[in-house]
């Protein structure tokens, strides 16, 4: 066979080969869904994994000030208008995503109105209702800032 | 040569055009279905944003064009642009059913003019694997996590979410769901939830059990039918629990597809008058709320 027959026939075989294509990542992306679900704390509800009711989890997200004495809660009414919107989006999209949503650049945004908040702290605290005890379980995801910027 | 080769020709001929018509009456469906959920998030609290506006004037322009033979194959492909542009827009907030509007768009957007029938033929074939993968994944997730075996999450969302707990109220005695209402699901050791209701666990494994047995039978020619009726009673069924109206709208849709006949094109009628329904309760012109529905 000439390579431009060849070619001709790939060619033809191509559609079928675009329907396969999209049938293949309904096949396996719920597959990959449930690794970043597990790796990374995904929520199992989103992102198109189809695993809807199939079980309960949600993550609260809360933002601390350290002191002499300890964390104290910031009261986010009382931060300016982008940082606190910023910190909204993060909470937000920490539900969804899970740990592939980093608290960086909500923090960075309030360290930048408020230059005072200069030692931050995130807690992220995840809830779900573990398989074996039948209760709720939790666990927490800490995140340290210093001047806006954070302590690896 | 033409006698001799005659008949299965003629035979592909009568497929391709059984296809097509499938095709077309799906995506009449599809496209209406995605014009009318476009111009509900319009009319949500923060919709009417350009984007959003642009989207659902181009997934209406494209439904539109579904219903004229010209230009049919490229209706399809102007609405998903435009849902492909609210998927991004809405990130990582979208529900499962939008990535399968997604992805249901995509397998009509493939079908290109002038193929005779074959494009419509694989899209067909396509489509039907998404609905039993779908069905297929949906059980399998629900065994990964584990939480049906002895009715647990069934236990959690009967105490804390009204939709179930008007369903499981028959499943359970008053006093069990009144303890499962009073957990505080937001504080660590909250539980357990577990019930002695035997039907509770038995409703709860029949669930998982029937979303991965359904497909099996969908793919099979000789059980097709009895998997898509099967599959359209399982939606009825989680229906008067989870009210996912959106959903349940495009995966009847779907199984009806797997039917011998022309059933998209019967439930059309219907579908629009649901639509409609939530598009004009939504600007407050009937009653009713198309967010308690999810018909998102």
């Amino acid at each position: 066979m000439k390579p431009a027959t060849r070619f001709a026939s790939a060619w033809r075989l191509a559609p079928a080969a675009r329907f396969a294509l999209v049938v293949l990542v309904v096949a396996l992306w719920p597959l990959a869904h449930r690794g970043l679900v597990l790796r990374e704390r995904v929520n199992p509800w989103k992102l198109g994994g189809f695993a809807m009711y199939a079980s309960y989890e949600t993550q609260l997200s809360a933002l601390f000030r350290v002191t002499g004495e300890g964390f104290r809660l910031v009261d986010e009414a009382g931060l300016p208008p982008a940082g606190r919107a910023a910190f909204a989006r993060f909470r937000a999209r920490r539900a969804a995503l899970g740990r592939l949503a980093s608290p960086d650049a909500a923090v960075a945004a309030i360290h930048a109105e408020r230059p005072d908040l200069e030692h931050l702290v995130v807690v992220v605290q995840r809830l779900w209702l573990d398989r074996a005890s039948a209760h709720v379980a939790s666990e927490k995801d800490t995140y340290l800032y210093e001047a806006g910027r954070p302590v690896r | 040569m033409a006698v001799a080769g005659g008949a299965e020709p003629t035979a592909d001929r009568h497929a391709s055009a059984a296809a097509r018509e499938r095709i077309r009456d799906f995506r009449r469906f599809l496209l209406v279905y995605s014009a009318a959920r476009s111009w509900l998030w319009v009319t949500f609290p923060g919709g009417a944003t350009p984007l959003l506006i642009g989207a659902a004037l181009l997934a209406s322009a494209g439904a539109a064009l579904a219903f004229r033979l010209r230009g049919e194959d490229l209706a399809a492909r102007l609405v998903l642009a435009a849902v492909l542009a609210q998927a991004a827009w809405h990130f990582p907030y979208g529900a499962n059913h939008l990535y399968l509007e997604i992805v249901c768009l995509a397998c009509l957007a493939l079908v290109r003019r002038g193929s005779d029938g074959r494009d419509e033929a694989l899209a067909l074939a396509a489509l039907r694997w998404v609905t039993a993968l779908v069905l297929f994944h949906t059980g399998l997730q629900k065994l990964f996590y584990g939480l049906y075996f002895r009715g647990e999450f069934l236990a959690f969302m009967a105490g804390s979410d009204e939709r179930f707990g008007r369903v499981f109220a028959w499943l359970l005695p008053t006093d069990e769901l009144a303890r499962l209402a009073s957990l505080d699901r937001k504080q660590t050791g909250a539980g357990p939830f577990r019930v002695d209701s035997p039907l509770l666990v038995v409703a709860s494994n029949a669930v998982w059990i029937a979303e991965l047995t359904l497909p099996a039978l969908l793919l099979w020619t000789r059980t097709r039918v009895l998997g898509a009726l099967g599959g359209v009673a399982l939606m009825l069924g989680i229906q008067v629990a989870a009210l996912e109206l959106g959903f349940a709208l495009l995966f009847v849709n779907l199984l009806l597809l797997f039917l011998p006949g022309r059933w998209n094109a019967r439930m059309l009628p219907a579908a629009v008058t649901l639509l409609a329904w939530g598009l004009l309760a939504a600007l407050g012109v009937v009653p009713g709320s198309p967010t308690d529905w999810n018909l998102l």
